[in-house]
Parts: C-alpha cells; structure tokens; sequence
C-alpha cells in the first residue's frame, strides 16, 4: 500500500518520458495533461521520488491547514488524509489547489483551471465556484475557460491521438469506478437502481450549489459518482476536526470489514449533517434575539 | 519497476529540435513546470521548484548520457561536442 497509487503515477511517467503510450500502464485514468506532468516524478528513480513526493505533500497539506483550518494540524489524522499520504495520491496538492480558489485575483483562476487536471475533484470543488463567476465575475469565468482549454491543448503538441487513447482507457475503468465511488452511487453494491441514484444526486447536487461552499463541497462529493474515499480531503476543516476525525477512522473500519465502500460515504454525511445543523442553530438565535427586540 | 534502457533498434536522432539541444523534451518540462508554478505567483516557491526540478533533469540526463555513450559511442561524443544540453548556450 505504501507508495502504491504513486507507483503508477511514476511509471506513467516513466512511459511519457520513454514515448510510449501512457494509457498503457494499468489504472492510468488522468487526463493527457496530467500525464505529462506525472514524467517529472519519472526523472529520478522510485526510491527517491516517493520520499520526496510524499515530504512536498506534507509541506502543502500545513499550508493548507494554516491558512484554512485555523491552524488546526490535527487534521493530518483525518483518515482520508493518512491514506493520502500514505499511497502517495496527488489530492493534497489539489486540495491546496483548491484552498487558492476562494482567494480574490488570478491565483483562483490559475488554480481552477489547475484543478480540471483531475477531473473528480473538479466536479466537486468548480460548480460553486463557477457558477459564482458566473454570476458576478463573468471575466474571470472567461479566463478560466481560455486558461484551462490552453492547458488541455497542450498535450496535442506530444502526441495528436493522445485524446483517443485517453477516451479509450477511460470506457475500461468507468464501471468499476461506480462500485467503489464513496458517494451514494456506492449503494449499487446493495442493488440500489442506479436511475434512483441519480435522481437523489442530482436534487442533492442543485440543493447543494445554492448553499455556501462548504456545504456544495460535502454535497457534490455526496452526489458524485466518480469521488473516491481520498477525495474526501476536501473536507479538510468543514466541521469540528474531532467529529469528523473519529467518524472516518470509525467508516473506514466499518468499510473494512464489510468489504465495500459505503460506510465511507458517511464521511460528507456527517460533514453535511453538521454544517445544517450549524445553520439552524444561527437561524434559531437569530429569530430569538429579533423576538426580544 | 523499470527505469528506462535502450532497447534494441534505438537510433541516434540529430535532427530537427535535436540538431541545436540534446533533451528538448527536458527543456520543455522545465518550461511548463515553471510557467505554472510563476502563473501561481509565489516567488520563494518558483525559486524552490526550479532548484528541485532542474537538479532532478540534470541528474536524469547524466544517467541517460552515460547509457547513450555506452551504446553509441563516438557518433553521440561527435553530436554532444556540437549541439547544447538543455538552452541554447548550455
């Protein structure tokens, strides 16, 4: 399990670097872009990539935590966290991406168009914040769409048939990616109808775009059916560490012994469940002190 | 996990891009990378990735060349002597 996930991003780019295809490599799933920047971890050998990798990792996920946690470091135990860390999975770098994107200025649009880079963790963090673009900065909304289709074309430079080989590597992973999703669409396990699935996700999806971005975060991870368990560090300071710290040790063991990734899925549950619960507390103190008045 | 080698019906390419720079490819790397750590804005840690991502490419092209020369051994001593390593002057 050590180093795993990051194994392959090596030897994905170990492929790029070598002209092959690399869609070759088994669970390669990453969008072109992201493959050619996977051959800068393929620049020196395994056993230095990994510490390396992991160390930068750690360094962002404190950045993180200092400037969107209130320096709360106790969130390196979050178990979503422990696992990145661990398997040497890139969230933590998007989730600093996605730290940025709140920030006023270019840095946002940057690391938006950034984020498309992993396409799970767009479908999670971009709606809220596109649709506010949408609504007061259409500039930057039309930045980001110049910035991220430039990224995306790059690749095309390297290899005109990269897209094709991506679409094809794709139609091979996508069904087992919906069984182990750690969203609703986990219930296919216990042959929840996936038509059922989607309708609940879809109203979970557009109830949680109009909330704050917290919550649109909890939901879409909710309703996606791409999010895996990892991704769940997006999390990262969406409630009181200590709840959200001990239910995901408590749904991963739970996971573990039933063998499916459903109790994980509780993990934005609860992460939403205290967020409403929050709003509703504010809601109550604020009608009362109007009462009093 | 393989590292790269030099398989078998590998040949020496001296034109295009390769005619003036040995790793092109290095070359354009490093300018992606460090085009997307400066669009971030944060100087201390462009200085940084360009210090981490330009060590680990020269330590990667040493490996690559001394395997180059042990497969084609004076034809590559002849191409290294008249074209650059990674930027036109270097």
């Amino acid at each position: 399990m050590l180093g795993f996930d990051f194994s392959v991003f090596w030897q994905i780019g170990q492929a790029v670097l070598s002209g092959h295809n690399p869609y070759a490599v088994p669970l390669s799933v990453y969008p072109p872009m992201m493959t050619l920047l996977f051959s800068l971890f393929a620049l020196v050998p395994f056993q230095w990539a990994f510490p390396i990798w992991a160390g930068l990792n750690f360094v962002l996920l404190l950045d993180v935590l200092r400037r969107w946690a209130n320096r709360s470091y106790i969130w390196i135990f979050f178990s979503p966290v422990v696992f990145t860390l661990m398997t040497g999975q890139i969230d933590l770098l998007f989730l600093w991406l996605a730290s940025w994107t709140t920030t006023a200025g270019w840095q946002s649009i940057v690391c938006a168009a950034l984020l498309t880079l992993k396409p799970q963790i767009a479908l999670i963090v971009l709606p809220w914040l596109l649709i506010r673009w949408l609504r007061n900065s259409p500039r930057s909304l039309s930045y980001w769409i110049m910035l991220t289709l430039a990224i995306h074309t790059l690749p095309l430079l390297y290899d005109r048939s990269i897209y094709s080989k991506w679409l094809v590597a794709l139609n091979g992973q996508l069904g087992w990616r919906f069984a182990v999703s750690s969203g609703l669409f986990s219930l296919t396990t216990y042959q929840v109808p996936v038509w059922i699935l989607i309708l609940l996700s879809l109203v979970i999806a557009v109830w949680g775009l109009t909330q704050s971005d917290i919550i649109s975060r909890a939901a879409l991870l909710l309703a996606s059916p791409a999010g895996l368990w990892y991704d769940s560090v997006l999390l990262v300071g969406s409630a009181p560490a200590w709840l959200i710290i001990s239910w995901s040790w408590l749904a991963f063991i739970l996971a573990y012994f039933l063998k499916n990734s459903v109790p994980l899925a509780s993990i934005p549950l609860v992460s939403l469940a205290w967020q409403l619960w929050t709003n509703l507390s504010l809601t109550r103190k604020k009608l009362q002190a109007n009462a009093l008045v | 996990m393989h590292w790269f080698r030099i398989e078998a019906g590998y040949r020496l390419i001296q034109d295009g891009l390769y005619r003036w720079l040995r790793h092109p490819a290095y070359t354009g790397l490093l300018l992606i990378y460090l085009g997307l750590i400066m669009a971030l804005g944060t100087w201390l840690g462009t200085l940084a990735a360009l210090v981490l991502i330009l060590v680990s490419i020269l330590y990667r092209i040493n490996v690559e060349e001394e395997m180059i020369l042990d497969s084609f051994g004076d034809e590559y001593r002849r191409y290294r002597s008249k074209t650059w390593r990674l930027i036109p002057g270097w």
